[in-house]
């Protein structure tokens, strides 16, 4: 008797491992108009071939285009990274990770510097885009997203970091246009020139598609307040 | 003790099944990485910590980074000492116990402050530095670590600090650590607290060599 026991107790544990614990909850099927739940992101690399550049005067008064998201304007610089030669890390929930390949630019302002807390060092205002490419060592999975943040130097004057969010704003293969936000913390080793080794850390969330059309409000501070009608 | 021959063919089948599904949930999408990252690797780093007293110094005269005399500058000073706690977790292993220091410095001065939507809140670019002692185990390793960001007053009276961390060296398993990530203080006082307050700092973030 004890021994029927003991095998229905083992054949219902393998059975729950198979099939996959999960929470009541999330066994109840969702209709077209539910919100998928998002799971938890974990992403981290290095780069060792960092660089900055700028919007710079050139020798014949033209300027130079260095940076995505300045317009001519020289107080305008930006610093690029990416993988090659360096490390990505992908991981979703508590799932086994993966590979990425990854590439970022921050642009920052130095119109707009405020000091960093220690004297002579300054933050920036900063925004920019990057991608994860070749998730899990597929070309196929993708994700590109935005971010907007504040890139600083640190007390010793010799680093930078890079205090921001992101928006996930694209995505392929696993991830077709999920959607997502979360932090990004990076830490820039060192100043110009360049071969700047960075490190990089996303922390946040993912999410398939809300159902169109979304069934959430969408804020415009700019739009004009409706007036009831009597 | 007798053992059933079905209670061993049972618990054999079941470590089979934990083998072939890598102890992840069914729902596992991702697969195993088949690309070796060219670079040392980075390892997943979370640590956390709570103070019992946490100080405002808005003298300067005990910042680090504020010059004498100044009339702006201040800074946050907590640490786990008094009853305080820390912990720290590598690479998804076992917790360990971390004794830490952190100081943040900023200057309050009108062109620092940005305003927030409460108008007797602002929030003020800050940097600071700090240190992790790892206690557990046979040494003590340490690291240090630079951090800038943003300390912000909140809507209640309190006080966040919302930035991100570099690795700047260390000892022990540490001594070349390198790294990234966010660093979060929720302080349960401000600058008008004379006596010390409680309050919590969370790393997420990883670490290399």
């Amino acid at each position: 008797m004890l021994n029927r026991i003991k095998l229905l107790f083992l054949a219902t544990g393998l059975l729950l491992m198979v099939v996959g614990v999960k929470p009541v909850i999330a066994k109840v099927k969702a209709d077209d108009s539910s919100v998928a739940p998002s799971s938890s992101t974990l992403a981290r690399g290095t780069s060792v071939d960092g660089y900055w550049s700028d919007d710079a005067y050139s020798w014949n008064g033209w300027i130079t285009n260095g940076c995505s998201f300045c317009t001519g304007d020289p107080s305008c610089q930006c610093f690029y990274s990416d993988s090659t030669n360096g490390s990505g890390i992908f991981q979703v929930n508590i799932n086994q990770y993966t590979t990425m390949i990854w590439s970022q630019e921050l642009d920052y302002s130095t119109y707009g510097l405020t000091t960093s807390g220690s004297l002579w060092n300054a933050c920036y205002p900063a925004s920019g885009e990057g991608e994860i490419d070749d998730i899990g060592g597929s070309a196929a999975n993708t994700l590109t997203y935005a971010t907007t943040g504040q890139l600083c130097v640190t007390p010793d004057g010799q680093n930078q970091t890079y205090t921001g969010s992101y928006i996930i704003d694209g995505g392929t293969g696993l991830y077709p246009d999920y959607q997502g936000a979360g932090t990004i913390g990076d830490a820039i080793y060192g100043r110009l020139p360049s071969e700047v080794v960075s490190q990089i850390q996303f922390n946040g969330n993912i999410v398939p598609p809300a159902p169109s059309p979304s069934p959430l409000p969408t804020p415009s501070p700019w739009a004009a307040v409706a007036t009831p009608t009597p | 003790m007798k053992i059933s021959l079905k209670v061993v063919a049972a618990a054999l089948a079941m470590a089979l099944a934990a083998m072939m599904s890598n102890g992840q949930p069914a729902l596992a999408k991702s697969s195993k990485p088949d690309v070796l990252a060219k670079a040392p690797p980075t390892f997943l780093i979370s640590a956390r910590g709570q103070s019992n007293d946490g100080i405002f110094d808005d003298t300067g005269e005990t910042c680090a980074y504020c010059p004498p005399d100044s009339e702006n500058c201040g800074c946050f000073l907590s640490d786990a000492s008094n009853g305080g706690t820390g912990y720290f977790q590598f690479n998804n292993g076992a917790q360990t116990p971390l004794t830490w220091t952190i100081e943040i410095d900023y200057i309050n001065d009108g062109s620092s402050q940005i305003p927030t939507t409460n108008d007797s809140a602002v929030c003020i670019p800050a940097a600071g530095v700090g240190t992790g002692f790892q206690t557990g185990g046979r040494q003590v390793n340490s690291f240090d670590f630079e951090t800038t960001g943003q300390i912000c007053n909140t809507t209640n009276g309190y006080t966040t600090f919302t930035g991100s961390y570099i690795m700047d060296e260390g000892s022990g398993n540490y001594a070349n650590a390198t790294g990234s990530g966010s660093l979060i203080i929720g302080a349960y006082g401000n600058v008008d607290n004379e006596a010390g307050f409680m309050n919590q700092v969370q790393f997420t973030g990883n670490l290399g060599q």
